[in-house]
């Protein structure tokens, strides 16, 4: 550490002069005679740390360290069980009806009276209601008027063929320019 | 006593040797404070409230610059915070700076009093307006407390920064001095 005592150039001009009295008289003083009672007393009024304040503190932290190992407990123990259902669940859309387009003759056989139609678009179910959910029985004597689909007539798309031409070069006859006349 | 050996007994709780702490380091603390914020009853309780957190840190001191440096490190710190706080509270309440404290004619100094008191009141206020970062360590040197060693360590700067701070911020007041019409550079 230097021990270049400070400000004060050698030889001060005038200016430097006022500069450093003024300066001096800016941060002029020695501070209230009485700081070391006023310190002593707030630090008296302060009580020391001792161990037996942090109790509360101490108390705290132990209670949520007990909450979060509890927690963590808990939870390891039902992640295996969810992890063995999962295994032993079948895989989405293997059990349940087939994902394609085909008709489902679920109408037909739920509902005798009914004459087979195609079966309309469903929306699509969770994959474990299709599992474990049957389908609610129709109550006796009710008769369910079977839905209609008019089928879509979709006009087959047209096959007409893109021909393309090669581009035709015209020869351009261009004709040398007249001589400048003066 | 050294400081040291303050210091190592304040650790253990001894009041009295923290008091010789304060009381030893009073001056100097009050001082920066003072450059820091430019108010003596505002310097005065900075001083204090550094001297309790000194307290309270006491158990971080290391000894890897000397108390006294530590000390005022801690005093510089607070005195700044404060100063923010003043600033932004005035800010709050109406437009500009701060209001300039003036220096009582009770704590001009005989060098103070020679000069013209017209010419001072410019200097001072050239003083106020200089950025803080010339300003700063131009008024804690003036405070005569610390070396540049210890002031660089304070501000956080490189000595040679310091000692350039310095230097321009003298350059510039020169500057305007003159423009005002007193003396020649």
């Amino acid at each position: 550490m230097s021990e270049t005592r400070g400000p004060r150039p050698p030889a001060p001009s005038p200016l430097d002069a006022a500069i450093d009295a003024v300066l001096h008289d800016m941060v002029a003083g020695e501070g209230p005679a009485d700081l070391h009672r006023r310190v002593a007393a707030r630090l008296a009024e302060r009580p020391s740390p001792s161990p037996w304040r942090a109790w509360p503190v101490l108390a705290a932290a132990a209670g949520i360290a007990v909450v979060a190992a509890s927690l963590v407990l808990v939870r390891r123990a039902s992640t295996p069980a969810r992890s063995v259902t999962s295994v032993h669940e079948p895989p989405v859309g293997s059990v349940a009806e087939p994902r394609t387009a085909a008709p489902a003759p679920t109408v037909q056989a739920r509902a005798e009276s009914v004459p087979p139609v195609p079966a309309p678009p469903r929306a699509r179910r969770p994959a474990r209601m299709r599992a474990s959910e049957p389908a609610p029985e129709p109550a006796d004597g009710v008769e369910v008027a079977p839905i209609e689909v008019s089928p879509l007539d979709v006009a087959a798309m047209g096959d007409e063929r893109v021909v393309l031409r090669p581009l035709r070069i015209e020869r351009m006859d261009i004709e040398p320019l007249a001589e400048p006349q003066p | 006593m050294s400081d040291a050996e303050l210091v190592a007994r304040a650790r253990q709780g001894d009041h009295a040797a923290f008091g010789e702490l304060v009381e030893r380091h009073r001056a100097a603390v009050y001082r920066a404070a003072h450059a820091a914020l430019g108010s003596a009853s505002e310097a005065e309780d900075a001083a204090q409230e550094a001297f309790l957190a000194a307290y309270q840190k006491m158990g971080t001191y290391r000894a890897e610059a000397s108390f006294k440096t530590w000390l005022l490190s801690i005093a510089w710190h607070r005195a700044l915070s404060r100063r923010r706080s003043l600033v932004s509270r005035w800010r709050r309440f109406a437009s500009g700076e701060l209001p300039e404290p003036a220096v009582s004619r009770e704590t001009r100094t005989q060098e103070g009093a020679l000069i013209d008191a017209e010419m001072a009141h410019h200097v001072e206020r050239l003083v106020r307006a200089l950025p803080a970062r010339l300003r700063d360590p131009l008024l804690l040197c003036a405070a005569g407390e610390q070396t540049y060693g210890e002031i660089a360590v304070v501000l956080g700067i490189p000595e040679g920064t310091l000692k350039w701070r310095v230097a321009e911020a003298r350059r510039q007041l020169k500057q305007r001095l003159v423009r005002l019409g007193y003396g020649h550079e």
